[in-house]
């Protein structure tokens, strides 16, 4: 074969292999459960000018766990045979070195994940178990590392457990048997796709601050978070309710009669726009004959009576249901003829601190 | 006589074998890589306190700027994503819908060194009527390139 020949076909096949390899990411997110927080900084950074700040708190008690991840979630139909690598940059201030789980969806289903591969320092060579220089010494490495460190990134040889059996120790039969490589999970799952993956620091073993930067995933960036920006708002609090008819009218009526229904009733109190929950409460009535002659919903003494309207959430905006009340007027036997005004005064209020 | 000869031989000798090394030449070179790096701020941006049902609320740390110093190419930095309530719909740059809005930072040659203007853009966010209390965090993603190839 002439060496041009060779060489073109060694592009060509480079160029397959890339095509194959192609991970499709979705999108990004970054969360934290328990006492754990993360956040852009500009410290420890490897690609200028910004990393992301892991930070959890030993786990003292469990729930919650204190955990601090950053998520990336692929493409719905990414074969976990696509995946060859990942690596991202950490800075371990202190605490345990940050690892990754690999969400997987095992049959392929679309069923969604349900189950995960955990790559993490301690367990990523099963001949150096739980230790850096001597199988169990429990020596975790700090400062820059490019994933693992001594261990290396995420590859084919790359050891994992599975999350849905013990976390180890190495040696024991149980645990052996879901902790294989990157290439044997390959295997074992022939179908699954990968749903996400998540890098993760969290307070297990210690507390833990770690920065991570140019997080890769098959040779290819996919986050230096130089380019992304945090925003915040605070919403605060609003209390509104509307009461209608603004004017609640009883038309003409006889002395000596009971009980008689409004024209324009019943009352509707509305708290739409409010983002709490909110409490309506008959605060006064005045004026005659309605101080003593006004029943709401048969009650005759409407002062003191309330009505909660609770803030239902719905995609982060509150929705309320409304309340009624049936307002009835008595006028005593000989009350003098005329066009008579009063008030209903309601307090409005908002959850109590 | 001969003596006296002999010393000026050698100082001519010196003096030609200085010569020689004065004129010898070296060629240097280097190949500088390209380099992108864009400083997004502030970070976090901040719209503080806000009703809901408001719309055109300012950040209290706007407006957002973009700079490209120490980079050595033409960079653009567009938006690639806005995410979070009540962000993804409501936050606005120049008045105007976010996503795939992009500013170009041209470099500037002064003395084989790339210099640039900054950018900027005003970010205002619109609240939702009836929108939950409380804090809200999102993030806004941005695609950083140099020049195509």
């Amino acid at each position: 074969m002439k060496k041009s020949n060779f060489v073109f076909l060694i592009g060509v096949l480079v160029l397959v292999v890339s095509i194959v390899s192609a991970i499709t990411v979705d999108s990004r997110f970054r969360s934290s459960t328990g006492a754990a927080f993360t956040e852009i900084s500009t410290l420890n950074d490897v690609s200028s000018p910004n990393s992301l700040r892991f930070f959890a708190s030993q786990i003292t008690s469990f729930p919650p766990t204190n955990e601090a991840r950053f998520r990336v979630n692929f493409a719905s139909d990414t074969p976990l045979s696509d995946l060859n690598t990942i690596s991202w940059m950490q800075f371990v201030d202190h605490g345990y070195v940050s690892h990754v789980d690999v969400y997987i969806d095992t049959a392929g289903d679309g069923g969604g994940s349900d189950e995960a591969l955990v790559f993490e320092y301690a367990k990523v060579d099963p001949n150096l178990c739980d230790g850096s220089s001597t199988p169990g010494d429990g020596i975790y490495p700090t400062g820059q590392l490019n994933t693992f460190g001594d261990k290396g990134i995420v590859d084919a040889g790359a050891f994992a457990w599975k999350n849905s059996g013990p976390a180890g120790p190495c040696g024991d039969s149980n645990f052996d048997s879901g902790h294989k490589s990157l290439t044997d999970w390959k295997t074992t799952f022939p179908n699954a796709k990968v749903i996400a993956i998540e890098i993760e620091a969290d307070g297990w073993i210690a507390e833990s601050e770690i920065f991570i930067d140019d997080v890769m995933i098959n040779g290819e960036l996919v986050e230096n978070f130089d380019g992304s920006q945090e925003v915040e708002v605070e919403i605060v609090q609003l209390t509104l309710a509307s009461i209608t008819p603004v004017s609640l009218n009883f038309g003409s009526l006889s002395p000596g009669t009971n009980d008689n229904p409004a024209v324009n009733g019943p009352i509707m109190f509305d708290a739409t726009g409010s983002n709490t929950n909110v409490r309506v409460e008959v605060s006064a009535v005045t004026g005659f004959p309605f101080e003593t002659g006004l029943k709401l919903d048969g009650d005759d003494t409407p002062f003191g009576k309330f009505w909660n309207l609770d803030c239902v959430e719905n995609n982060n905006v509150c929705t309320f249901t409304p309340a009624t009340t049936v307002p009835t007027l008595s006028i005593p036997a000989g009350a003098i003829s005329g066009l008579k005004t009063g008030m209903i005064t309601y307090t409005i209020t908002g959850p109590t601190p | 006589m001969i003596k006296n000869f002999s010393v000026l031989l050698m100082m001519s000798l010196l003096v030609l074998g200085i010569s020689f090394v004065f004129a010898a030449d070296q060629t240097v070179q280097v190949t500088i890589g390209g380099d992108v790096v864009v400083a997004i701020s502030p970070n976090p941006l901040d719209f503080g306190n806000v009703l809901p049902n408001s719309v055109d609320n300012a950040a209290t740390n706007g407006p957002i700027m973009f700079d490209a110093t120490g980079s050595n190419v033409d960079v653009t930095v567009q938006v690639s994503s806005v995410s979070g309530f009540p962000f993804a719909d409501g936050l606005m740059f120049d008045g105007e819908e976010p996503v795939g809005k992009n500013w170009l930072l041209e470099c500037t040659i002064q003395n084989n060194i790339c210099t640039y203007d900054s950018a900027s853009t005003v970010p205002t966010l619109n609240v939702p009527a009836g929108s939950a209390q409380g804090q809200n965090q999102g993030t806004i993603t941005y695609t950083v390139t140099g020049p195509q190839p």
